[in-house]
């Protein structure tokens, strides 16, 4: 294997331990964001957790550095009318998984400051109501993966 | 005796008992240029309501519409070619330059449509879509509700099919064929 295979790979394993977050009680998995059209200025981030601790996890909220405001918002499509609203207190209980994926639960991701492009890594900082904070790296995919 | 035609078997797809052909409606596409009913003859159309500040089920739903126009590529349908046409329910913040970045994203042939709110009203009213706007009037950072459905509209403009979610593109693709077989054989 020649040098840029071996950096490509290393870079590769990276990205990968990146997107999970396996210690502790709570752990992250395939947390990823689309990736928007040029000037978009609201994306969507998703992943799953898994509370695989004996207390419950209470999300709270998250920040990330990249972006002016992330808010938690859930979509539920009754009746045939898509409906967003903001969740402020999302409930893990212990043994259980939460999934964030389209169509569904999701991170909304306001204001990025630079344009956000397949491959990249952004990082948010989960917050739960114990005070517990962790931060997850999640990488830009593009959209075409999205759909289904 | 007439034959009958051969009932299309539907994946997903609600036929319409008759196409209901639209009244005339005026809206701009993506480089400005008119959008009226007759953009809607010689082509089947996929029209899908929603706008670009929608992070969630607008983006997947365009992918979900881009790898429906990915199976059809090479697919001969009766009474014309399958055109994509994202409409606005977001005309204040959807310009045509907006609706321009965010169409071609997805593909460089989808269509993205705008005009005054009123006009807009004037076609989702004929096709049952529904749309309203959440939160204060007077910020810039709010949510739309509306509808999630896909629609067909026949290359005679008469609104053919509903797509209810969720959304399968190889569903899509599927019953497209099925109805345009349908269409032609009730011609």
């Amino acid at each position: 294997m020649n040098l840029m295979a071996n950096i490509f790979a290393l870079a590769g394993s990276l990205v990968v331990n990146l997107a999970v977050a396996a210690e502790g009680p709570l752990q992250l998995d395939n947390f990823w964001v689309r990736e928007g059209p040029p000037a978009t200025q609201v994306l969507a981030g998703y992943g799953r957790f898994h509370n695989a601790g004996s207390d419950p996890y209470i999300l709270t909220g998250a920040t990330s550095k990249t972006f002016n405001r992330v808010e938690i918002h859930r979509t539920t499509i009754l009746a045939d009318i898509v409906r967003m609203a903001p969740q402020h207190q999302i409930l893990i209980a212990p043994g259980e998984s939460l999934v964030f994926e389209p169509n569904s639960y999701h991170f909304m991701l306001i204001g990025p400051n630079h344009h956000l492009q397949a491959g990249d890594i952004v990082t948010l900082t989960l917050q739960y109501d114990n005070g517990v904070t962790q931060e997850i790296a999640m990488q830009v995919r593009s959209a075409a993966e999205s759909g289904k | 005796m007439p034959r009958q035609p051969h009932p299309p078997q539907l994946k997903q797809a609600t036929q319409l008992p008759e196409p209901l052909l639209l009244s005339p409606f005026q809206l701009v596409d993506q480089h400005g240029t008119d959008f009226t009913r007759e953009n809607l003859n010689q082509h089947w159309s996929l029209l899908f309501f929603g706008y670009t500040h929608c992070p969630d089920v607008c983006p997947t739903t365009m992918s979900t519409l881009q790898k429906t126009a990915q199976q059809l590529r090479d697919t001969q349908l009766s009474g014309g070619t399958v055109q994509f046409v994202l409409v606005s329910v977001d005309p204040e913040r959807d310009t045509p330059e907006h609706l321009a970045k965010y169409v071609s994203y997805f593909n460089k042939d989808f269509i993205g449509v705008t005009g005054a709110l009123q006009a807009i009203d004037h076609l989702t009213r004929q096709l049952g879509i529904m749309h309203a706007k959440q939160g204060a009037p007077s910020s810039d950072n709010y949510l739309v509700d509306h509808s999630a459905s896909i629609l067909l509209v026949d290359p005679q403009a008469r609104f053919y099919a509903v797509f209810s979610p969720p959304h399968l593109a190889s569903n899509l693709a599927s019953d497209l064929k099925q109805l345009s077989n349908f269409y032609e054989q009730t011609l």
